[in-house]
């Protein structure tokens, strides 16, 4: 069964997501910050990662794309950012290289066939 | 009178204080005007030595040529020691040390030039030649660089230079040099030529000053003004400048608060939206159905709580017309009593501590009501069941103290100052109660800071947290620095044992 992390400080969008993804046979490992989400990369490969990329304050979770990627079993693996703001939104806290290291962009409230079908194909890729 | 005080006069004359430290372009110029003097005075050597060879073919015989060449030659000798001087006072870096040296140069320089004027004056001819009019020349320089004062001086100088000058040879002291063909011979010797020439002399040397320093007097306050109101600008321009900084802070942070309040609206609505797709989809199985139900009436709530608080952070400002004198006691134990039952349900001890006699303030109740309300509800919302809450309300000599302390799960320092910050929320808060406005502290803080307060928190992860705000009396005047932080109070652990 495919396996993909799914990091958001929304618990409700944690259980969403879940629901629609299970649904389409897709294995969800969640996790509410950075920390847990590291730890679960530490132990489990998920073939795609989901990201709420302004988890408090600040757009951390874009912070969270970087160290990610330095991992070296991380490199390539395709991100998906999901947040309630869009890019352009955020641009000005956006650094210039935060949008090549990932791989798609959607915007709360996502599409649930949309989100399914997304993440299918990138866990395809 | 001292060499230094004239351009200084002008300077103290305008008033305003930045002034003092102005110099006007003119005691700029003294410095750069002493290579100028030199330059005019080799011209004015070459001009002499001309002349005395014109007049010798003109009236041959009659000049002491071996006087005059002599005294222009000891002219040409001290122009040659003022130069070397002019090039090391050129060197010096700082601009008011090279004017002050420049400007008692000058001062030297011009009694001698009148002296050797007058030597020269006597060896061609005395009262009879007319080149006494040379002298005012002087005058005028000494108008034009130096002060009023020195002006006048040296109108009294060279009427010294001059008069003892016609004196001594009137009386036959020194002998006197005719001139054939200029003067009849004993003309210099006449009371009536002394008298005459000697009041020419005077006025016009007198007036050339006057004139001279009048003018030079006006254009070099409106240079004063210039320098002055170009100080002025830059201060003004560095003045905007901050303050345009400052807008765009402002700006900047405003921008960032309508994102995060975008961000935290769109959440609640977001998950709603996405509960009711997800049950019109399908994706829930009919016995979770009402469980997701519930969880998008909380969101409902959430949202509507997110709202009311944004609304109330928003209007902090307004209130200021609705202040009153408030016992703050009496609002406090209105909110416990309202808060009592979810302390109870969640088994708290609430403890409620009021000093007797507690002095006013001046504040709108319905915000110190807000205060104690989100201060409280919060101790109840992150103190594990069975824990203890303990609120205090005691003054001091220029303020009143409240303070909220309880056995929860506390803050880490890192978090102790974000947690006032518009949406912040721990990672711990959100474990323990996962949704929240993230709005009450920075309602309170806005609150207690309005009403000319203070408010702080004390606490470690694990070992409870006290919150302490301090707001000022209304019956006493307020004290210079806005209500004193307790110290002692900080010293003391949060929570026992903690």
């Amino acid at each position: 069964m495919t396996q993909v992390l799914l990091v958001d400080d929304d618990p409700d969008f944690l259980e969403i997501t879940r629901l629609v993804l299970i649904h389409h046979g897709i294995e969800v490992l969640t996790a509410s910050n950075r920390a847990q989400a590291m730890s679960i990369l530490q132990q489990e490969h998920p073939a795609v990662i989901l990201l709420d990329v302004m988890m408090t304050y600040t757009l951390d979770g874009m912070d969270m794309v970087t160290q990610i990627r330095r991992l070296p079993d991380f490199r390539d693996t395709p991100i998906l950012v999901i947040s309630s703001l869009r890019p352009s939104q955020v641009a000005e806290m956006l650094p210039a290289s935060a949008l090549q290291q990932i791989q798609g962009w959607l915007v709360k409230p996502v599409r649930l066939e949309e989100l399914a079908q997304k993440v299918r194909a990138l866990c395809k890729e | 009178m001292t060499p230094d005080e004239g351009p200084q006069d002008t300077v103290s004359r305008v008033p305003s204080k930045t002034t003092a430290s102005l110099r006007s372009p003119i005691e700029v110029e003294v410095a750069e005007r002493l290579a100028w003097l030199i330059r005019l005075r080799w011209l004015a050597v070459v001009g002499t030595l001309i002349a005395i060879a014109v007049a010798d073919q003109v009236v041959p015989g009659t000049l002491p040529l071996g006087a005059l060449v002599a005294t222009t030659g000891f002219i040409a000798a001290y122009n040659l020691g003022l130069h070397f001087i002019a090039r090391r006072l050129a060197g010096i870096p700082d601009d008011a040390r090279r004017a002050r040296y420049a400007r008692r140069l000058i001062h030297f320089q011009v009694v001698l030039d009148l002296l050797c004027l007058t030597v020269l004056l006597h060896f061609a001819g005395g009262i009879d030649t007319p080149f006494w009019a040379f002298y005012v020349l002087h005058i005028i320089i000494a108008s034009i660089l130096l002060s009023p004062l020195s002006a006048y001086a040296y109108v009294g100088v060279a009427a010294v230079f001059y008069g003892t000058m016609v004196l001594l040879e009137f009386f036959g002291i020194i002998p006197h040099t005719h001139l054939n063909g200029m003067a009849c011979p004993g003309h210099y010797a006449q009371w009536t030529v002394l008298l005459s020439t000697g009041s020419a002399f005077l006025a016009t040397l007198f007036f050339s000053a006057w004139m001279a320093t009048s003018i030079s007097m006006r254009l070099r306050a409106r240079d004063l003004e210039l320098v002055r109101l170009n100080v002025e600008l830059e201060h003004r321009a560095d003045e905007l400048g901050e303050l345009n900084r400052r807008l765009q802070e402002i700006d900047e942070a405003r921008k960032r608060f309508v994102r995060v309040a975008a961000h935290e609206l769109r959440a609640p609505v977001a998950a709603i939206q996405s509960y009711a797709r997800l049950i019109l989809s399908g994706y829930v199985p009919a016995e979770r159905q009402e469980e997701i139900i519930t969880r998008v009436e909380q969101r409902a709530l959430e949202l509507l709580d997110r709202i009311n608080d944004l609304l109330i952070l928003s209007r902090i400002q307004e209130h200021v017309e609705k202040r009153e004198q408030v016992n703050a006691a009496e609002v406090l134990e209105k909110v416990v009593e309202l808060m009592r039952p979810a302390a109870e349900e969640k088994r708290l001890r609430l403890h409620v501590e009021v000093e007797p006699d507690l002095p006013p303030i001046f504040a709108d109740r319905e915000q110190i009501q807000h205060i104690w309300m989100n201060l409280i509800s919060n101790a109840i919302k992150y103190t594990p069941a069975g824990g203890y809450i303990e609120v205090t309300l005691s003054h001091r000599p220029t303020s009143i103290i409240g303070s909220v302390r309880d056995s929860g799960i506390g803050i880490a320092p890192e978090d102790q100052e974000k947690i006032f910050q518009e949406f912040y929320r721990t990672e711990e808060a959100k474990q323990m109660a996962p949704h929240g406005t993230g709005l009450g502290l920075s309602i309170v803080k806005q609150i207690v800071e309005g009403l000319g307060g203070r408010i702080w928190v004390s606490s470690a992860p694990g070992k409870g947290s006290k919150f302490t705000f301090v707001l000022p009396r209304s019956d006493v005047p307020a004290p210079a620095e806005p209500a004193e932080r307790d110290a002692t109070d900080e010293s003391r652990p949060p929570w026992p044992g903690g």
